[in-house]
C-alpha cells in the first residue's frame, strides 16, 4: 500500500523504471542529484557572475512543463541560494513549481504549495523573495467551476524575460502608471505571445507596453496592431505594434490539457462573478481597467504600410511589461524593463514568427462600463482573448468537475447574459401584461404618445386620411445591438456616415460562441495540431488563416458592415477578411436592456397592443390607434420612429400591413432606419418575388427542401396546391406555408403570449466522463428547468431530452473549447401521466430517456431539457381538477348537509356535467344487501350501497368544513371509465357519508387516487382525512358487493394515465404538511373471497389470526427484481422491487388506515405479478407486506393484507391449481 | 437493437440449448437438495460459477439426459410450456413439484442485455435458490423417486408421438395420479426476465407430506 503511493508519486516524477522496489535506489539516486546540484551550484554563480540567497531555504520540485524550464528554473535556483529537486520529496519540498497541473495531480498534493516559476523570476528580478501567495497555482478550497475561471494576470511577461538567455534581472524598473491601461496575459501558459505596444504618454515618454497577449490555440497566431489610443486627453499611446510571437519549445496542445487553475480564484471578485459563461466569449469582461476613461478612442493608424513592415523595430524598444495586481484592483502595476537587449528579444520574437504582411486594421480599444467594472476591449485582442478564455475555461472545465459542481446550471443561466437577453422577450411580454393588468384595474391608461399626435393632429401637422380596416406595425429597432453599442459614440457613427460603404464599421458582439461545421472542419486540423506547427510554419500564410479563425461570432452588424458581405452570424475572422475595417463593440446588456425597456415604454405610450417578440422587435396592432386619431399609418409610423430615436438615440424600422406577415416582411423592406407601408392589393405582388426563405418559419432546412421540388420564391410556392406542401412538411406547417406565401396571416397580435415550452439547454462545455455525472447534470438540468417552470407558473406535461451527441469521426475536442462540435443531434421524448413541475420528476424522466439512448457520455456535448404541454399551475389544480366539482359542491353544499345529517348514508353522485345527486340513503343493514342505491347517472356502478363523492380536490373546503366529522366519513374520487371523463376528471364521485363506524356494510367505492390533488387533500379537515383514511379498512365488509362490482372495477383500472401519475401525487402528498391520508394507489382487480362476506367484529378477528398462523413466513426475502422489459406489472407506476418496497412501507407507515382503493391496487398488481408468470415478485410482495402489516399496530391493516392475500390466493388457485404457502 | 424470428440464427436452438443445460443442472441440484438419492452418488462441480451437485450415477445421469434431449426439440420450437420435476412418495404421490415455467417472446429482440453471460447470471440465480430451497420446503417422506414431466402446448404431444427422439425412449403421457397434488402449496422460488426467454421456478408441495 505504501509502496503503490509511494510509486505513485515517483511516476508523477517522470520515470518510474522498476528500481523502485530496490529501495534505497532512489534515496542514493535523490542524494547524488543533491550533491551534484550542491556542487553545480558554485560553478554556475561564478559562470553568471551575479548571486544571491533569495531563495535560501527552498526547495523546488517542478511538477511538469513550465515555463521558464524546470532547468532554467533549477539554474536560477542555483544562483539564488535554493534547492532544486528533481524529486518531489514530501517533507523537504517546499514549494512546487508547476504552471498547471491537471486535476488529478492538485488532489495529490493537496495541501501543498504549488507556485507557478513566475514567483521565482520575479523574485529574481526583485532582488527579493517575493510573497508566493500572489502566485500561488490554485487557491485552496477554489470550488466552484465558473467562478474560479478568471483570467491569471500577466505574469507571463517577465517569465519570457527571464527565459531569454540573458535575463534582465534587476533592470526592471517597477512604477506606477498613470496611463492605467490594463493588460493582461490572458493565457500565459499558451503564451509566448507577446503584443507590444509602444504608448507615448503625453510626457512624451516612450514606452514600450509589453503586452501578454493570449494565443488561441487556433488562430492568434499575430497580432500587430497599430493603434492611437488617446487616455483621457493626457496620453497617447501609440500602440504600434503588438508582435505575436511563438515560443518555438510551445507545445500547446499539452497545454491546454491543463486546468488552468492558477490563482484564478483572486479574481474572484465581484465584477468577475457577474461574468455571464457564455460570454466566455466576452473576456473582455476580464481586462477590468480602473481606467476612469469611460471610453478612449483607440485609432486605427495600423492602414498604412509601415506598420506592416515595422514589425521588426519593435524588439529594440524597451519593453514595458504590465502588470496588474488584480488582487488588489486598483492598484496597477507597472514594470517597465527599460532595457532590453536586442538579442534577446530577437530570440523570442524570431522572424517566422512574425506576420509582416497581417492587416493591420483597426483596432479598437474601448473601455466600457458593464457591471460596474471597465472592460477593455481591443477587437482582435479580445477575438483572441475570447478565444483563450474559452479554452482557459474549457481546459479547466474538462478537467475539472465541470458539470458536477450542483450549482453549474444555474450559475450559467444566472451567468449568461444571453441567456438574459433571450428571456428578455418573456419578461417584455410580461411587461406589456402588466400594462394590460393595469389598465384593467385602473381604468383609462395614459398614452402620452397618443396624446401627443393627437395634439399634432389637431395642429393640423398630420394629414388626414382614412384609416384602414386593420393595421399591423412591426417595429424593428435597426442592428439593434449595434445601435446600442454606440449610440453615446458619435464618432463612430460619424465615421460610418463619412464613408458609409468604403469604410464600413462592424459592431459586432461576441455571442456565444457556435460551431460551423464547415468551418470547423476546414480549421480542424490547424486546431489540433497547433503544437506540430513549428514557428516556421506561421508564416503570412497562416496569418491569413489565422484571422480567418476568430470563431467569434458576430451577434449583430451595421447596415455599412452589411453591405461589405458581413452578416450577422458570421466568424468574426471571416467577416474581418470581408471587411478589413471592422470594429468590435462589447456586450453592453444594461444598455440594451435601458434601450428595449425605454422602447417598450415609449410603444406602450401609443397603444397597448402590444406583442412583445424579442427585445427589439414589437408588433403592434395599431388599428385601434389608427382609427382613434383618424392620422395615417404613416405619420404614426413616423411619430413612433421619431419618439424612438428621441428617447432613445436609436433607430427603428417599421414595417406596416395589413397582418403580421405582411408587416414583418414591409419592415425589410423599410430597413434601415425607414418605414414601409405594404398595402394589402400590393402585397400579392411584393411577396411573389420574395424567397420562400424569408418567409417566417421557413429555414434553411425547409427552403433546402423547399428548393427539392423547385421552389425556390414565394410565386413558386403559391403554385403548389396546399395538399403537396401538407403531405410533405405536415398539415400545420403544409397550411402556414400555404397561406404565407400568398401573403394570407390570421394570427392575432397577441398581448400575452403563451409559453408553449419551457426548457433549459446547455451545449457549451459538456464533458462527461462518468454517467453519473452526466446524471447528476440531467438533475440539476432539470432543477433549471423547475425554477422556470415554477417562475413561469407552469406544469408541463411532455418532457423532451435533446441530447447533442459528438458524431462519429468528429474531433473529440472541437476546435472551440467547450464547444459542440459536430454534433448529431438526438431527442427523446416522454409524456408524463401528469403535468408537473418537479424537477425531480423530470429528471427521473430524462434520466430515462437518457439511459433509453444508450449513448456514450463521453461524447456527450450538448444537453436541452424541454417542458411541452403547458398549462398553468393555476389552471391545473382549478380547472383541471377542481373546477366544475368544486363549484357544484360549493352550490350543493348547503343541500347535501342536511341531508347528510339525517341520513345515514347521503350519496352524491357528480356528473362532470357538473350535476350533483344528493340523496339519502337507508341506514345501512350489516349485510349491507338491503342498501338502496340512489345513484340514477352512474350505469358502471353495481354497488347496491354506494355513496358517489367528488375527490377530495374537488372537494371544497368550505363544503368540508360545513360537513361535520361524523357525518361524513369519506370522500374519494372515483373514476368509472376513461370515456366518461375524457378530461380525466372525475366523471362521478361517490360520497359516502355513514355516521357510524361500528356501521358495517357501508360501501366505499374509492376512488381512483390519480384523480386526487393531494394540496386540496391536504387542505381537508384533519377529521375528514381520517374518515377518508378509515374509509378503507371497511372495504372488506364489502367485498361481497364489491366481488359484484369487479367487472367495473376492473375497468376502472384502465382510466387514463393512472400509475405514473398516482406515484406522482403519492410523492407529493407526503410533503403536503397536513399529511393527507392519501396513499399510493393501486389499481386493482377484486375476486370473491369468503371471507369478505362476514360481518365486520367476525372480520375483525380474523386478520390477528392468521396473522399470527401465518408471521413466520417470511425466512426468505432475497429480492431479485427481474422486471420484463415488456410492460411488466406496475403497482403505481413502480416496477423494480425496491420501487414497490418503498412504495409498500410508505403505504403502511404512513397511512394509519389503509383505503380500499389502494388495496385493490395492490391486488390488481398481485394479479398482473401472477399473469406475468412471476411468482417470485409476487412472494416478495407478500412477505414484505406482510411484514409491514406484523410493524403495525392497526387491526385493518391486518384486514387489509388479509383481503389481499385471500384474493391472491383465489387468483393462483385458478392459474396454478395452488395456493401460496404462506408458513 | 435487433429484432429477429424465432427462425434467424436458428435461436430456437440456442435457447433450447441453453435451457436444456440448465435443466440438467438443475435436476441434479433438485435432486440432491431434496434428497431423493442418497449423497453419496453425487458429486461437486461447477457450473455457472457457482457449486452445484451432480450425480455421477450413471444410469440416472443417463435418464436425465435423455429427458432432456426429448424435451430439447419441444423447447426449441417453443411448445414446452412447464417441464417439472415430480418428487414422488413410495405410493407414488406427488410430494413436490419443481415447475419451471417457460416462456419465449415470440420475438426475439438481441440488445447488449442477451449476451449470454447476462442470462447465466439469471441462471446462476436459480441455481442458487435451488440449493436453498429446502429451507422453505418441508422435509419429504423417505423412499421418494422422482420423474420429469412437460407440459406441452397444444398440438404438440401428437409431434411428440410421431417423433420419437430416442429409440424406446417415448414420451407418455402422465398419469392424473401424479399429476393431482393435494391440497398445494405455491412456493415461488425464481423468475427470470431475459430478452429470449421468460422463466420462472416455483415449487409446489404438499400441505401433508406425510
Amino acid at each position: 500500500m505504501s509502496r503503490d503511493g509511494w510509486m505513485k508519486k515517483k511516476s508523477n516524477a517522470g520515470d518510474d523504471n522498476g528500481w523502485a522496489e530496490a529501495g534505497g535506489y532512489m534515496a542514493a539516486k535523490v542524494s547524488k542529484l543533491d550533491e551534484q546540484f550542491k556542487l553545480a551550484a558554485p560553478r554556475e554563480k561564478l559562470k553568471e557572475g551575479t548571486s544571491s540567497t533569495i531563495f535560501s531555504g527552498i526547495s523546488i520540485y517542478v511538477n511538469g512543463y513550465t515555463d521558464p524550464s524546470a532547468d532554467e528554473l533549477r539554474r536560477l535556483m542555483m544562483l539564488h541560494g535554493g534547492q532544486f529537486h528533481l524529486y518531489y520529496r514530501h517533507s523537504k519540498t517546499t514549494h512546487i513549481i508547476a504552471n498547471n497541473l491537471p486535476n488529478s495531480k492538485i488532489q495529490d498534493l493537496k495541501g501543498e504549495k504549488v507556485i507557478r516559476p513566475e514567483w521565482i523570476t520575479d523574485s529574481v528580478k526583485a532582488g527579493r523573495l517575493l510573497p508566493y501567495l500572489k502566485y500561488q497555482l490554485y487557491a485552496k478550497g477554489k470550488s466552484v467551476l465558473f467562478t474560479g475561471i478568471t483570467f491569471r494576470q500577466d505574469k507571463n511577461v517577465p517569465d519570457s524575460i527571464q527565459t531569454l538567455p540573458q535575463p534582465n534581472v534587476g533592470q526592471n524598473i517597477s512604477l506606477p502608471h498613470s496611463i492605467n491601461t490594463l493588460h493582461k496575459n490572458v493565457v500565459p501558459n499558451y503564451a509566448k505571445n507577446h503584443t507590444c505596444l509602444q504608448l507615448q504618454s503625453s510626457s512624451s515618454t516612450p514606452q514600450d507596453k509589453r503586452l501578454g497577449h493570449p494565443q488561441p490555440q487556433m488562430n492568434s497566431l499575430r497580432c500587430q496592431n497599430g493603434v492611437d489610443v488617446t487616455i483621457n486627453g493626457h496620453a497617447k499611446v501609440l500602440l504600434d505594434t503588438s508582435h505575436l510571437q511563438l515560443a518555438p519549445n510551445e507545445d500547446s496542445s499539452l497545454l491546454r490539457k491543463v486546468p488552468l487553475t492558477n490563482g484564478h480564484t483572486r479574481l474572484n471578485n465581484s465584477a468577475l462573478r457577474h461574468e455571464d459563461l457564455s460570454s466566455v466569449a466576452e473576456p473582455s469582461d476580464l481586462f477590468e481597467s480602473k481606467t476612469r476613461v469611460p471610453h478612449y478612442k483607440c485609432h486605427v493608424t495600423s492602414i498604412d504600410p509601415h506598420s506592416k513592415s515595422d514589425p521588426y523595430d519593435f524588439p529594440h524598444s524597451p519593453e514595458t511589461p504590465f502588470e496588474k495586481d488584480f488582487e488588489a484592483q486598483d492598484q496597477l502595476c507597472v514594470d517597465v524593463n527599460n532595457k532590453v537587449e536586442p538579442q534577446t528579444v530577437k530570440t523570442t520574437s524570431c522572424p517566422s514568427l512574425q506576420e509582416p504582411e497581417t492587416s493591420v486594421d483597426g483596432e479598437k480599444a474601448h473601455v466600457l462600463l458593464l457591471n460596474e467594472s471597465y472592460h477593455n476591449i481591443s477587437d482582435r485582442s479580445s477575438a483572441n482573448n475570447k478565444q483563450c478564455f474559452t479554452e482557459h475555461m474549457l481546459s479547466e472545465s474538462s478537467s475539472q468537475l465541470q458539470a458536477q459542481t450542483d450549482n453549474l446550471i444555474s450559475e450559467f443561466y444566472s451567468h449568461s447574459r444571453l441567456h438574459q437577453i433571450s428571456t428578455w422577450r418573456t419578461a417584455f411580454s410580461e411587461y406589456v401584461n402588466e400594462l394590460h393588468c393595469k389598465r384593467r384595474t385602473s381604468g383609462t391608461p395614459s398614452f402620452p404618445g397618443k396624446d401627443s399626435l393627437r395634439r399634432m393632429k389637431i395642429q393640423g401637422s398630420c394629414s388626414r386620411q382614412v384609416s384602414v380596416k386593420s393595421c399591423i406595425f412591426h417595429v424593428d429597432m435597426d442592428c439593434f445591438f449595434v445601435s446600442v453599442g454606440i449610440r453615446h459614440r458619435p464618432d463612430l457613427k460619424g465615421q460610418s456616415s463619412l464613408r458609409p460603404g468604403t469604410n464600413p464599421q462592424l459592431e459586432k458582439k461576441y455571442y456565444e460562441e457556435k460551431h460551423n461545421h464547415a468551418q470547423h472542419k476546414e480549421d480542424g486540423d490547424l486546431h489540433r495540431n497547433p503544437s506540430q506547427e513549428g514557428p516556421g510554419l506561421h508564416t503570412n500564410g497562416v496569418e491569413q488563416d489565422a484571422t480567418g479563425l476568430s470563431m467569434a461570432e458576430i451577434a449583430s452588424c451595421s447596415y455599412e458592415a452589411r453591405q461589405a458581405g458581413v452578416k450577422n452570424g458570421m466568424f468574426f475572422g471571416k467577416a474581418k477578411q470581408l471587411c478589413p475595417l471592422l470594429q468590435a463593440v462589447p456586450y453592453d446588456f444594461e444598455a440594451y436592456k435601458q434601450v428595449a425597456l425605454t422602447m417598450y415604454e415609449t410603444l406602450a405610450g401609443y397603444t397597448h397592443d402590444i406583442e412583445a417578440l424579442s427585445c427589439d422587435e414589437v408588433l403592434i396592432d395599431a388599428t385601434s390607434v389608427i382609427k382613434e386619431l383618424e392620422i395615417s399609418p404613416h405619420d404614426l409610423a413616423s411619430a413612433i420612429r421619431a419618439d424612438i430615436e428621441k428617447k432613445t438615440g436609436c433607430c427603428a424600422s417599421v414595417g406596416m400591413a395589413s397582418n403580421i406577415l405582411l408587416a414583418r416582411l414591409a419592415t425589410r423592406k423599410a430597413k434601415p432606419n425607414g418605414q414601409y407601408f405594404l398595402k394589402s392589393e400590393q402585397a400579392d405582388d411584393f411577396i411573389r418575388d420574395l424567397a420562400v426563405t424569408s418567409l417566417p418559419g421557413v429555414g434553411p432546412a425547409m427552403g433546402r427542401k423547399l428548393a427539392a421540388i423547385g421552389v425556390k420564391s414565394c410565386g413558386d410556392l403559391q403554385q403548389v396546391s396546399m395538399s403537396v406542401l401538407q403531405k410533405k412538411f405536415g398539415p400545420r406547417t403544409g397550411q402556414t406555408l400555404f397561406r404565407f406565401c400568398r401573403g394570407l396571416d390570421d394570427r392575432p397580435v397577441r398581448y400575452e403570449k403563451e409559453r408553449k415550452s419551457v426548457s433549459a439547454e446547455m451545449n457549451y462545455n459538456i464533458r462527461f466522463t462518468r454517467i453519473d455525472e452526466a446524471e447528476c447534470f440531467l438533475t440539476n438540468l432539470s432543477m433549471e428547468v423547475q425554477k422556470r417552470l415554477k417562475v413561469a407558473g407552469l406544469r408541463g406535461r411532455r418532457v423532451t431530452l435533446k441530447v447533442m451527441i459528438r458524431k462519429v469521426g468528429a474531433p473529440i475536442e472541437p476546435a472551440k473549447y467547450g464547444g459542440h462540435g459536430i454534433c448529431d443531434n438526438i431527442a427523446r421524448t416522454v409524456m408524463l401521466a401528469q403535468s408537473t413541475d418537479n424537477g425531480q420528476l423530470i429528471a427521473t424522466a430524462v434520466i430515462k430517456l437518457f439511459h433509453a439512448m444508450k449513448l456514450q457520455v463521453q461524447d456527450l456535448r450538448g444537453v436541452g431539457i424541454q417542458v411541452q404541454l403547458l398549462d398553468s399551475k393555476n389552471s391545473v389544480t382549478q380547472d383541471y381538477h377542481t373546477r366544475s366539482i368544486k363549484e357544484l359542491l360549493k352550490q350543493q353544499g348547503q343541500a347535501q348537509c342536511p341531508k347528510a345529517d339525517t341520513s345515514q348514508i347521503a350519496r352524491v353522485m357528480l356528473q362532470e356535467s357538473s350535476i350533483a345527486h344528493v340523496a339519502s340513503v337507508e341506514p345501512v343493514p350489516e349485510t349491507s344487501k338491503e342498501q338502496a342505491r340512489i345513484t340514477t347517472n352512474y350505469p358502471q356502478s353495481h354497488l347496491r350501497l354506494s355513496i358517489e363523492v367528488p375527490s377530495p380536490s374537488q372537494v371544497d373546503r368550505k363544503l368540508n368544513g360545513q360537513i361535520s366529522p361524523k357525518q361524513s366519513t369519506f370522500s374519494r374520487p372515483h373514476f368509472p371509465s376513461p370515456s366518461d371523463s375524457p378530461k380525466s376528471s372525475p366523471g362521478k364521485l361517490i360520497l359516502q357519508i355513514p355516521n357510524q363506524p361500528e356501521n358495517t356494510g357501508i360501501v366505499l367505492e374509492l376512488p381512483n387516487f390519480s384523480q386526487i390533488d393531494p394540496e386540496v387533500f391536504a387542505a381537508l379537515p384533519k377529521e375528514l382525512q381520517d374518515e377518508i383514511k378509515s374509509a378503507y379498512c371497511r372495504t372488506e365488509n364489502t367485498s361481497d358487493q364489491l366481488s359484484e362490482v369487479r367487472n367495473p372495477l376492473l375497468q376502472l383500472k384502465q382510466a387514463g394515465a393512472g400509475p405514473v401519475r398516482v406515484k406522482r401525487q403519492y410523492k407529493r402528498k407526503n410533503t403536503s404538511p397536513a399529511k393527507s391520508c392519501l396513499s399510493p394507489i393501486k389499481k386493482q382487480s377484486l375476486t370473491i373471497s369468503p371471507a369478505n362476506t362476514l360481518p365486520s367484529p367476525i372480520k375483525q378477528e380474523r386478520p390477528v389470526e392468521r396473522l399470527k398462523t401465518e408471521n413466520s413466513s417470511l425466512k426468505q426475502n432475497i429480492p431479485e427484481p427481474t422486471c420484463a422489459s415488456r410492460a411488466p406489472p406496475a403497482l403505481a407506476g413502480a416496477s423494480e422491487w425496491t420501487d414497490i418496497k418503498t412504495l409498500l412501507r410508505e403505504w403502511v407507515t404512513t397511512i394509519t388506515e389503509p383505503m380500499e382503493e389502494d388495496i385493490l391496487q395492490v391486488v390488481k398488481y398481485c394479479t398482473d405479478l401472477i399473469e406475468d408468470k412471476d411468482l417470485e415478485k409476487l412472494d416478495l410482495v407478500i412477505k414484505y407486506m406482510k411484514r409491514l402489516m406484523k410493524l403495525s399496530v392497526e387491526s385493518v391493516w391486518s384486514m387489509a393484507f388479509d383481503f389481499i392475500v385471500d384474493n391472491v390466493q383465489v387468483v393462483l388457485q385458478q392459474t396454478y391449481g395452488s395456493t401460496l404457502k404462506m408458513a | 437493437m435487433t429484432t429477429l424470428t424465432r427462425q434467424d440464427l436458428n435461436f430456437g436452438k440456442v435457447v433450447a440449448d441453453i435451457l436444456c443445460e440448465f435443466l440438467e443442472v438443475a435436476i441434479h441440484l433438485i435432486l440432491y437438495v431434496r434428497e431423493v438419492y442418497p449423497s453419496g452418488i453425487f458429486q461437486k462441480r461447477r457450473k455457472y460459477n457457482v457449486p452445484v451437485q451432480m450425480s455421477c450415477h450413471p444410469d440416472l445421469n443417463q435418464y436425465i439426459q435423455d429427458t432432456l434431449y426429448c424435451i430439447k426439440p419441444l423447447i426449441e420450437k417453443n411448445e414446452a410450456e412447464k417441464v417439472v420435476v415430480v418428487i414422488m412418495d413410495k405410493g407414488h404421490h406427488p410430494v413436490e413439484r419443481f415447475v419451471f415455467e417457460i416462456s419465449q417472446p415470440t420475438l426475439l429482440s438481441i440488445s447488449s442485455e442477451t449476451l449470454l453471460s447476462h442470462v447465466e447470471q439469471l441462471l446462476r440465480a436459480f441455481i442458487l435458490k435451488i440449493s436453498v430451497c429446502d429451507a422453505v420446503l418441508n422435509t419429504n417422506p423417505p423412499d421418494c423417486s422422482f420423474s420429469v414431466l412437460v407440459h406441452t402446448r397444444e398440438s404438440a404431444t401428437r409431434n411428440m408421438e410421431k417423433v420419437q427422439v430416442i429409440k424406446d425412449f417415448p414420451w407418455i403421457v402422465a398419469d392424473e395420479q401424479e399429476i393431482h397434488m393435494q391440497e398445494p402449496r405455491l412456493i415461488p422460488l425464481k423468475t427470470m426476465t431475459s430478452d429470449i426467454v421468460k422463466m420462472q421456478l416455483y415449487v409446489e408441495e404438499k400441505a401433508q407430506k406425510i
